[in-house]
């Protein structure tokens, strides 16, 4: 990992500014958020919450194969905030008095359980980055779009 | 295979209802954060709820699913206080009487 922690000390700041003038990000600066939530945001190893949301996604709701480790859910959100495909958005969320941030990403053939989304969301708290759940939303970016908040980045 | 996927998702969204009442206890202690993700995957429930209304009026369940489902909607709708107190997403209120009217026809 390149990345330093010095490296991405501005990107807080970065995605506070984008998000209240409502701006997209450039395809560096997306990079950067992805880096981000990726580093600081998703836990680097398999903890209780991430238990409790494989339990929650993978083997009670079966949005992926029911066959996923807990090592295999969390690594398919890891994939999903850093490719460079996946999309971002964000939202004012009053329950917090912060941003939330969506990493929105396809869903790939090996995460496709028998109640599949469209989507895989991965959400965080802006600051302190904290991820906050990750799931398949069965009607992808309309799901997303019904959040009232707005798209930061989108590849076309 | 769409019947399939229609009975789990009956399956499931009982199970979440079920969670909802548990859920309800306790969201005043919980932490923000697991109150915003269980928003968060609330709302998709409530998707996946319009779909299975769909799959209803469409004809597509059978008399057992179709049964459950009824009867899911009758207590989502006697939830619907403590949805707004926890600010969840309600189901629509057109699904929930196009549901009732079908019950009664």
């Amino acid at each position: 990992m390149q990345d330093g922690v010095n490296d991405l000390e501005g990107v807080p700041q970065l995605v506070l500014r984008l998000a209240e003038d409502q701006r997209q990000a450039t395809l560096d600066e997306a990079t950067q958020i992805r880096s981000l939530f990726a580093q600081r945001g998703l836990p680097s190893h398999v903890t209780e919450r991430v238990r409790l949301k494989h339990e929650e996604h993978v083997d009670e709701r079966g949005e992926w194969p029911s066959d996923t480790t807990p090592d295999d859910y969390l690594e398919s959100l890891r994939l999903t905030v850093t490719d460079a495909r996946s999309a971002i958005y964000a939202t004012f969320e009053v329950e917090l008095d912060e941003w939330a941030i969506y990493f929105v990403g396809r869903v790939r053939r090996e995460w496709r359980g028998r109640r599949s989304g469209q989507r895989i969301v991965v959400l965080f708290r802006r600051e302190p980055q904290r991820w906050i759940t990750g799931f398949q939303a069965r009607d992808g970016d309309s799901y997303v779009e019904s959040q009232g908040g707005y798209w930061m980045f989108y590849p076309r | 295979m769409k019947r399939q996927r229609d009975h789990l998702d009956i399956e499931v969204l009982g199970r979440e209802v079920r969670r909802l009442h548990r859920v309800e206890a306790t969201w005043a202690a919980l932490d923000p954060e697991d109150r915003v993700a269980f928003r968060a995957e609330w709302h998709n429930v409530m998707d996946v709820f319009g779909h299975l209304v769909a799959a209803s009026e469409a004809g597509r369940l059978d008399d057992d699913d179709t049964r459950d489902l009824r009867g899911l909607a009758a207590d989502l709708a006697s939830a619907l206080p403590a949805l707004e107190r926890m600010r969840l997403r309600t189901p629509d209120a057109d699904l929930l009487a196009r549901l009732r009217l079908a019950a009664t026809s």
